[in-house]
């Protein structure tokens, strides 16, 4: 059973958002808080946390990190109206591990969850674009992706549901979330890196 | 020839009176006139007034306005000092007044003027018939019979009456009006009333401004009257007779200075109608002579204005009669002093023994005598003669006899004879002769052959002969009678004329044909030479004498210098600064008690040294004025001796300085020489005092300026700080400050649009966020509680609700995106169309069939970004709710700076008449054409196509 946490300012949506996840099999939200200070103040344990991104006191991309330093394996998912790119990748940057669409959230949260449920992630062509931006170019990037990760963000940017790109490439659907996961940990190690050489340990990772 | 000699000779024994006393410390005056006019900048040569003040400056009222006199330049100061009713006016007379003028103008008024400010100030102006100033007082009589006062701004007034033909006159503290063939009336100054009337008295018959001088003294006909405090008329007894007076005066010693009908001067010190008549002046109507300080007299005239200054002479001829007969004497050698009263004169044609001012001609055998030098011994004159032989003359006896010897034969020029040890030494070409006059023993010294000896001199304290020649130096030794050759010394090539040891026998004085020299006595060494003499035409020296205080004289071929041997400084004297010749002659120069007794080419002077010496110590040089010269304005600047400037500024770039440059001494100031340094550059002359500068790299300068006077001596010397400065628009610190301004600026408005930038991007985050909050987060929750229902309930009403939400908040996302400051491209368009398609290809049963052929990222405007969004939203939803096709295809495609957009829609019953549909189009088609773009829709049967275009 995968414990869920819904960090929401808007308690009415965050019940309904609730029902929603509990609907999922094998998935439980037990509970929701305000804002993420209230989250990190309280010691509760959980495996995927459903993170809005404007909330009060502590705003959710400042509490990415926060949140990880605390609980390191928690999944993260952005669930915002605020769907700019620039914004959301950043929150992948951070940690984060997928963002759903809050209009739409009843229409593809399953959809996220199932990407996230095997060790997989889930990206949108918006995302798409942004990572294939970020790692082409010209500042320092540590990491470079791999052959079969640029197919997937390709296949995205496409417009290709992940069933179509996994028989594109003859590859498992798994695959495809999973190699989307490695994507984005390959931003967290960049955002990373950037961060620890701006504060001169640059040997960290090395 | 022989005749003509005896007759002058007759005529000269006849013992001739010198004019002029030649022991004398004569104090006789040189006279020197100027004259003046409009070409000097006078302003007119119509001379009515003339005032010096207490600062030493003159002002001259004429019949064109005032003219300014500062002893060396004219200044017109009416052109620009006074208003219009006063420029250029006839002015009647001027007064003293507080630190300024008063000007009574002839028929303008009364003006007040400020040479300190160069400003004026009206007083009146009434036409006033007569004005006198008394103090702080100004009165001035009208043609309304009132006598105004005007006092510290006040102006009182008190009636005398209807009087013409007057004349006003201020008498301890009473102004008196001589009233023509009427009488007098007395005004009292303190008690501001008439005292008294006299009425039908004769002596006012026939008075006019002509006929009243100071000190109340009428005069009339042949007699001077004098008008007491108490009404008393007396006759004042004098010498001089009153007829035909026109002017009546006083110099400053109190003598009567006049003119007699306006044509004739007199003095008691100086013939001025001599002078009128030298200089011409006979045709001029002479208005007033004015004695303005003890060597300066001024003369106002119908034609001009007359300076007359004394001078002392340096210099005084011995004879007249010399001067008048000049075939007497034709050629001046030396002169021999013998007691202040007694002169021998040696020459051609004879010896002239002067005494008591009687002068005898001596001659041998009665023939002419050619007399070259001498030299005096005891009693005895000895001279050598130009072929003649060499002769004895006893002052005594005034007897001539001549040295018979194989020696001294006719032959033989000795050029030159000196006094040795009791011995006489005569020189001459090849040989020295060593000559006792007592024991009348000689003894013979060879001297080179090929030289010429013109002069010869003993140093006492060496007991060195030095003899000077046409070629060089010849030093010898005199050793108890015995003459030794020492050493022969050349002189650039210079021929010595003549030859001196100074008292301190430190230095010996060679006049030579190339200047003079002067050699260190021990090793011969040139220590000054002095050649190409200041504005003479020839080098060639002829006599030295030294006088006391380490002062040289040396005659020369063009005049006579003065020699300071302290500062080496050579004064240059000529016939312009009243030397009688115009060359000197050879040997003709001796220094007797002070005098300097000179032979020339024209006659005998006597150069009075004290007179040289004596410097004018009251003399001063001041910065008179200065004016500023632009393109387009003059300003004119006065200042006095009193009242120097402390800096004068001028802007060098665009403007000329002419600082003029005056002498306190008016007398014979134009021959003054004003010479200027600038920083520490060279001497310069300036011209006329005046100095102009211009165009001088800018920055302080100290300028010293240096008065000399006619003879060249050095009177004064002051020095003036000049700020030679750039319009600071010029200036680099301009160009600094206007960098910073610029710079200043700039970041201003840098940091105004960065506000404003941010300013924006505040306001649209904080919409964006209420948006995002309020409307966003509500209508979300709506829309997923909406959901929800119609999975349980679907209504057509729900349905339609939940499409109008989700219309909503795609326009709220929109304009959100839109309120971003992120720019969005082309880019990020295909890859949103991409989801959105993909989304709506979720959630509905239809097919979205989404085409992106965009492969070139351009930056799109937040505004169009919306539109085309919002467009493609409208048609999607059209498509939703009104066609009946089961596929949309949607081409994106960039061309030509264009996006295009495509939508085929499957079906054929889409009814842009329907309202909602209509509604959508029209936006569709509002949003098209606000961004210049084409809107189209083409309905065939089995498909409908819609075209939308976008310019970027």
């Amino acid at each position: 059973m995968k414990r869920v946490v819904i960090i929401e300012d808007d308690h009415s949506l965050a019940e309904l958002l609730q029902m929603n996840v509990n609907s999922i099999p094998y998935h439980m939200c037990s509970s929701i808080f305000e804002n993420p200070l209230d989250f990190l103040t309280e010691n509760v344990f959980c495996d995927i946390i459903l993170l809005d991104l404007i909330t009060p006191k502590l705003g959710g991309l400042e509490a990415i990190d926060k949140i990880l330093k605390k609980l390191p394996n928690v999944l993260i998912i952005i669930n915002s109206i605020k769907d700019d790119a620039d914004t959301i990748f950043k929150a992948l940057q951070l940690g984060a591990i997928g963002y759903i669409d809050k209009q739409s959230f009843d229409l593809n949260f399953k959809e996220v969850f199932n990407s996230i449920a095997d060790d997989g992630a889930y990206m949108t062509p918006k995302i798409a674009r942004k990572v294939i931006n970020y790692f082409n170019s010209g500042h320092k990037v540590k990491v470079s992706l791999t052959k079969r990760e640029t197919e997937i963000v390709a296949g995205i940017l496409d417009g290709l549901p992940y069933k179509l790109i996994a028989d594109k490439y003859e590859i498992s659907i798994n695959t495809v979330r999973m190699n989307i996961k490695n994507i984005y940990k390959k931003l967290n190690i960049n955002s990373k890196s950037e961060l620890f050489h701006m504060m001169g340990y640059t040997n960290y990772l090395d | 020839m022989k005749n003509k000699y005896v007759i002058i000779l007759i005529n000269i024994l006849i013992y001739t009176l010198f004019n002029i006393s030649v022991s004398a410390k004569t104090n006789i005056n040189s006279i020197f006139l100027e004259k003046f006019t409009t070409f000097d900048g006078l302003s007119d040569n119509h001379i009515n007034d003339f005032l010096k003040d207490k600062f030493g400056i003159s002002w001259i009222a004429t019949d064109f306005g005032v003219t300014r006199y500062d002893g060396t330049h004219f200044q017109k100061i009416s052109e620009i000092s006074f208003s219009a009713e006063f420029k250029n006016k006839s002015v009647t007379s001027i007064f003293e007044f507080d630190d300024g003028l008063v000007f009574h103008f002839k028929d303008a008024g009364i003006l007040f003027y400020d040479p300190r400010t160069n400003k004026s100030k009206i007083i009146s102006r009434k036409s006033a018939i007569r004005a006198k100033v008394h103090g702080e007082h100004i009165y001035y009589f009208c043609a309304d019979g009132y006598l105004h006062e005007y006092f510290r701004n006040k102006y009182s007034r008190y009636l005398i009456g209807n009087i013409n033909n007057f004349e006003l006159n201020l008498y301890k503290n009473n102004l008196y009006f001589f009233i023509r063939d009427q009488g007098l009336i007395k005004f009292n100054l303190t008690r501001k009333k008439i005292d008294f009337k006299i009425k039908n008295d004769t002596i006012f018959n026939n008075v006019s401004s002509r006929n009243v001088a100071l000190n109340n003294i009428i005069i009339n006909k042949h007699h001077f009257y004098k008008v007491h405090e108490n009404g008393v008329i007396s006759r004042v007894v004098s010498q001089q007779s009153a007829s035909n007076v026109t002017y009546y005066g006083m110099d400053l010693d109190k003598n009567p200075l006049y003119i007699v009908k306006t044509k004739t001067i007199f003095s008691k010190a100086i013939d001025f109608n001599l002078l009128i008549e030298k200089y011409h002046l006979t045709d001029r109507e002479l208005r007033k002579v004015l004695q303005i300080d003890p060597k300066t007299y001024f003369i106002l005239t119908n034609q001009g204005l007359i300076k007359v200054s004394l001078q002392k002479k340096i210099s005084s001829i011995i004879s007249k009669s010399l001067i008048y007969n000049p075939n007497d004497i034709q050629v001046r050698r030396k002169i021999i002093p013998i007691s202040s009263q007694e002169l021998i004169f040696l020459g051609y044609p004879g010896i002239i023994h002067l005494q008591n001012n009687q002068q005898q001609l001596i001659q041998y055998n009665n023939k002419p005598l050619p007399c070259y030098d001498g030299v005096r011994f005891g009693e005895n004159i000895y001279i050598t003669s130009e072929g003649a032989g060499v002769f004895v003359y006893n002052i005594k006896s005034k007897k001539l006899s001549k040295i018979i010897s194989t020696n001294f034969t006719e032959t033989i020029n000795f050029n030159a004879v000196e006094s040795i040890d009791n011995q006489l030494c005569f020189v001459s070409t090849g040989k020295m002769i060593l000559y006792n006059p007592i024991t009348r023993r000689e003894s013979r010294f060879p001297l080179p052959a090929n030289e010429t000896p013109y002069c010869i001199k003993y140093d006492e304290k060496t007991h060195k002969i030095y003899v000077g020649t046409s070629k060089s130096l010849l030093i010898y030794n005199l050793n108890h009678q015995k003459i030794s050759f020492v050493k022969r010394h050349l002189i650039g090539g210079a021929e010595i004329r003549d030859l001196l040891i100074s008292k301190d026998f430190k230095s010996i004085y060679l006049a030579t044909n190339k200047g003079f020299y002067r050699l260190n006595s021990q090793n011969y060494k040139v220590q000054f030479h002095y050649v190409d003499f200041e504005n003479m035409s020839n080098n060639l020296v002829c006599s030295i004498n030294e006088a006391a205080n380490q002062q040289l004289w040396f005659t020369t071929f063009s005049g006579i210098l003065n020699y300071d041997s302290y500062s080496n400084k050579v004064i240059c004297l000529s016939q312009k600064n009243g030397l009688h010749n115009i060359e000197y002659n050879y040997k003709a120069a001796t220094l007797y008690e002070n005098e300097l007794f000179v032979g020339g080419l024209n006659n005998y002077e006597v150069f009075h040294i004290h007179q040289f010496e004596d410097k004018d110590k009251k003399n001063q040089l001041f910065l008179s004025s200065y004016t500023l010269i632009s393109f387009s304005s003059k300003k004119q600047v006065f200042f006095d001796r009193v009242n120097p400037p402390n800096l004068i500024e001028f802007k060098s770039e665009n403007q000329e300085l002419n600082l003029n440059f005056s002498s306190i001494s008016y007398a014979q100031s134009s021959s003054f020489i004003y010479k200027y340094q600038l920083n520490n550059g060279s001497w310069k002359t300036m011209e006329n005092g005046t100095l102009r500068l211009a165009n001088i790299p800018y920055g302080e300068y100290n300028l010293s300026v240096k008065l000399i006077d006619h003879l060249g001596k050095q009177i004064d010397i002051k020095k003036f700080k000049i700020s030679a400065f750039l319009s600071f628009y010029k200036k680099p610190n301009f160009l600094i400050l206007l960098l910073v301004i610029f710079l200043i600026f700039s970041f201003f408005i840098i940091y105004l649009i960065q506000k404003r930038t941010r300013d924006i991007k505040a306001t649209k985050k904080r919409i964006a966020m209420d948006l995002h909050d309020e409307a966003g987060t509500i209508l979300t929750r709506t829309l997923l509680f909406i959901r929800m229902n119609n999975h349980t309930t679907k209504t057509p009403f729900s349905n339609k609700i939940e499409a109008n939400i989700q219309e909503l908040l795609f326009s709220i996302r929109v304009f959100m995106t839109s309120l971003s400051t992120n720019k969005s491209t082309t880019y990020n368009l295909g890859d949103e169309l991409q989801e959105f398609f993909f989304k709506n290809s979720q959630e509905s049963e239809r097919t979205f069939l989404f085409t992106n052929l965009i492969q070139q990222e351009i930056v799109i405007s937040n505004e169009l970004y919306r539109d085309i969004k919002l467009c493609i939203f409208e048609i999607t939803n059209n498509f939703l709710k009104h066609s009946n096709g089961e596929k949309l295809s949607v081409f994106l495609q960039l061309k030509d700076k264009k996006i295009i957009l495509l939508f085929e829609d499957s079906g054929n019953n889409f009814d842009p008449s329907k309202s909602d549909a209509g509604n959508g189009l029209r936006n569709i088609k509002k949003r098209t054409e606000r961004n210049k773009g084409i809107f189209k829709i083409d309905k065939k049967k089995e498909n409908s196509i819609i075209s939308i275009i976008f310019p970027l």
